[in-house]
């Protein structure tokens, strides 16, 4: 469903992404692990066509993104880590906004986003202005206006930031529900224990590459490491273990 | 140093200084903007024309005007300090900062000051044309200092009249506007005092404002911990009608539906300021022409004429949707690049967005034709209809299409280079409505192609932010 094959993008001298490739299945949910600046965003605006690789190919359900961005368009539903809402629509309104982009007909739109609405606990709310929701609420908003158009492929980049336990747990079900449906899904997360719950897979990403990809039990092995957590695979791969020991003891705060 | 801070290390600024400073940081890159100051002046000079053509002699014209206009400052004087004290989006970070009682007073106090001092030229402005240089500094004065009174009031109609502080002061500005249209005629009595009419608003702002300076810290002190609580629990919902209704009567593809809908949605809530500003500007334009028309003209006259003012209005409309609405847009820009087809839909979104007000426009200008010396022109209205209305549309058509393939992603140099752009753009087609008006036709060939990068443009710019 979703097929990224040798992509690399710079910004200036920086290379954010360095020949990077992944795959992820239809009905499956690949997480993307790596630490701030490590490329996930940049790998995730490029699926979505907001910026252009300087070369490789992005496939998503059959469609050349970089070929024929307009139709790849109409399969990707994303949610960006800080996604901007207009803070004077209500949260109705700008669901109604999100559809209309998608061309949804307004009776089935209206179904739709009553659903979302019901579902995140927002119903009360939907009449209220954006500029008066919590982050957490914000979130869900924009987690419901990305998927309403129930996309073949689902991006979430950092979704349950300023989200509490009980948002998680839905969100997390939302999740596991769109890989029932036969989503393509592709999270990009550093809440390791969403990850270890939510995915099938995982990549993680390093200086804009992908340094390890697989279940977390082929990591274990990979690693040579069959007791490890996620935390201590990803600390691993991202080569983060010794560099951090040896910040730590420069700082004084470990001996 | 203040009895009411905490006190500062020798030589150290307060922190109150120093919050207004971070302020000013963020308050200066709007106002000293280059496109902003260059509207200013227009709104100015508009409002010195506008202002002198409604001040005839013994006639209520000049009271009224005097009275509007500081009628106005003051209600955006109390709105603004509204927002200031109770709907800033630093409020809850200053507001648990070591500032002393007085400490966020005193920053917005400050801020409000530097927010009314466009409104001093424009007021003053207005006093110059309506009856000299002595009115126009004793306007400015009475603006300069309104910053205090803004608070006092602001705060003052928030415990009064909770649920009101919104629609009073708008209504005050409607009736003063409304006398102003009504009475501005009505003749005077000629005595030695009726030349001073228009500085008795004046002087009675510069003695509200005095007298304001020492009230309002006091009313601040007793009332705002309170009312800003208040603000704080209030919930604000809107109704769902509107989006319905729009969605209704605008029988469009959906996409374009959702853009417009959402456009006028947030003009009407107030979102974009600078846009309601030019599009409430522009009839501004009708004044000059009605001004301007004379029985002694000959037709070729009268459609130059008519042509100046429908290309000063329209190119007001213009700015408002299309730089304008290209800026404020690109801020949740991500939402629609990643939905289908975005150029195109949002090209034809802006374009239906401008036209609607350029075709408005156009209807007041022609309505300004016929009903100028009681219908002495009106026999020109069949030959003005197509040149009117083509040049309004084409302007505002020429504006999106420009902002959209130039501006995008590099806004003042964009803005700068669709100035020169539009005015050439404007003077080209009244010349051509002049000459040869089928001609006008032509301008959708010419620009076919720059539509066409408008709208690649819009889908390949890298969105970074």
């Amino acid at each position: 469903m979703i097929k990224v094959s040798q992509l690399s993008k710079s910004y200036g001298r920086v290379r954010a992404l360095d020949d990077v490739s992944i795959e992820v299945q239809a009905g499956e949910v690949l997480g993307l692990l790596g630490a701030n600046g490590s490329g996930k965003t940049t790998l995730n605006r490029c699926l979505t066509t907001l910026l252009q690789p300087d070369s490789g190919t992005i496939v998503i359900d059959d469609v050349d993104v970089i070929a024929n961005p307009e139709t790849a368009r109409g399969s990707i539903g994303y949610l960006a880590e800080f996604p901007v809402l207009y803070p004077s629509l209500t949260a109705w309104e700008f669901l109604s906004f999100a559809a209309g982009l998608r061309g949804i007909p307004r009776e089935q739109a209206d179904q739709r986003i009553e659903r979302w609405l019901q579902l995140f606990e927002l119903d009360q709310a939907k009449t209220r202005r954006l500029s008066g929701f919590s982050q957490g609420m914000k979130r869900k908003v924009a987690l419901a206006a990305a998927l309403i158009d129930e996309p073949k492929a689902v991006l979430l980049d950092e979704p349950t930031n300023g989200l509490d336990p009980p948002s998680v747990y839905l969100f997390r079900q939302v999740i596991s529900d769109l890989r029932s449906r036969g989503r393509a899904v592709l999270l990009s997360s550093h809440v390791l224990p969403l990850v270890q719950q939510s995915c099938d897979r995982v990549g993680i990403l390093a200086g804009g590459r992908i340094v390890a990809a697989g279940s977390i039990e082929q990591l274990r092995v990979a690693a040579d490491r069959p007791q490890a957590d996620l935390e201590d695979l990803f600390m691993h791969f991202a080569g983060l273990n010794q560099e951090m020991i040896e910040r730590l003891a420069e700082a004084g705060l470990r001996r | 140093m203040s009895a009411d801070s905490k006190p500062a290390q020798s030589g150290a600024p307060e922190p109150w200084q120093v919050a207004t400073r971070l302020r000013w940081k963020m308050v200066s890159g709007v106002l000293t903007d280059p496109i902003s100051l260059l509207l200013l002046a227009v709104g100015a000079w508009a409002l010195y024309r506008g202002a002198a053509s409604l001040s005839g002699e013994q006639t209520a014209g000049p009271l009224l005007v005097s009275l509007s206009s500081l009628c106005a400052a003051l209600v955006f004087a109390t709105r603004y300090a509204d927002r200031l004290l109770f709907g800033e989006q630093d409020d809850k970070f200053l507001r648990v900062q070591a500032l002393g009682p007085l400490g966020l007073y005193r920053v917005r106090c400050e801020e409000l000051s530097w927010w009314l001092r466009p409104l001093v030229l424009l007021v003053a402005a207005a006093g110059l044309g309506t009856s000299g240089w002595f009115l126009a500094l004793l306007s400015g004065a009475g603006v300069a200092l309104l910053a205090p009174t803004g608070i006092h009031c602001a705060l003052l109609l928030r415990s009064a009249t909770p649920g009101m502080n919104r629609i009073l002061p708008m209504a005050a500005l409607g009736l003063a506007a409304a006398s102003l249209y009504l009475w501005a005629d009505v003749p005077l009595r000629a005595d030695k005092w009726s030349g001073w009419l228009p500085l008795l608003p004046a002087g009675a702002m510069l003695t509200l404002a005095l007298t304001c300076r020492s009230l309002a810290a006091k009313s601040y002190r007793h009332r705002f911990a309170e009312l800003a609580s208040k603000a704080g629990e209030q919930d604000r919902h809107e109704p769902l009608w509107p989006w319905r209704v729009l969605g209704r009567c605008l029988p469009l593809a959906t996409p374009i539906q959702a853009r417009l809908t959402r456009d006028l949605i947030l003009l009407w809530r107030g979102w974009d300021g600078r846009g309601a500003t030019l599009l409430l500007l522009s009839p501004l334009s009708c004044i000059y022409l009605s001004d301007s028309l004379s029985g002694s003209m000959r037709e070729g006259a009268i459609l130059w004429r008519v042509l100046e003012s429908a290309a000063l209005g329209s190119a007001a409309i213009a700015y408002a949707a299309g730089p304008n609405l290209t800026v404020l847009r690109s801020s949740a820009m991500a939402w629609s690049r990643c939905a289908p087809q975005p150029g195109r839909y949002e090209l034809r979104a802006a374009v239906l967005y401008g036209a609607f007000f350029a075709l408005v426009h156009g209807g007041l200008t022609l309505l300004v034709v016929v009903t100028t010396q009681e219908g002495r022109f009106a026999e020109h209205l069949g030959a003005l209809c197509f040149p009117v209305l083509a040049l309004e549309l084409f302007v505002v058509h020429f504006s999106v299409v420009y902002s959209m393939a130039e501006s995008l992603g590099r806004r003042i140099a964009g803005e700068g280079a669709l100035i020169l752009a539009l005015a050439f753009v404007a003077a080209g087609l009244a010349v051509i409505a002049v000459l040869y008006p089928p001609g006008l036709l032509g301008y959708l060939l010419i620009t076919l192609g720059l539509a066409a990068r408008a709208r690649q443009r819009y889908e390949t710019l890298e969105v970074t932010w």
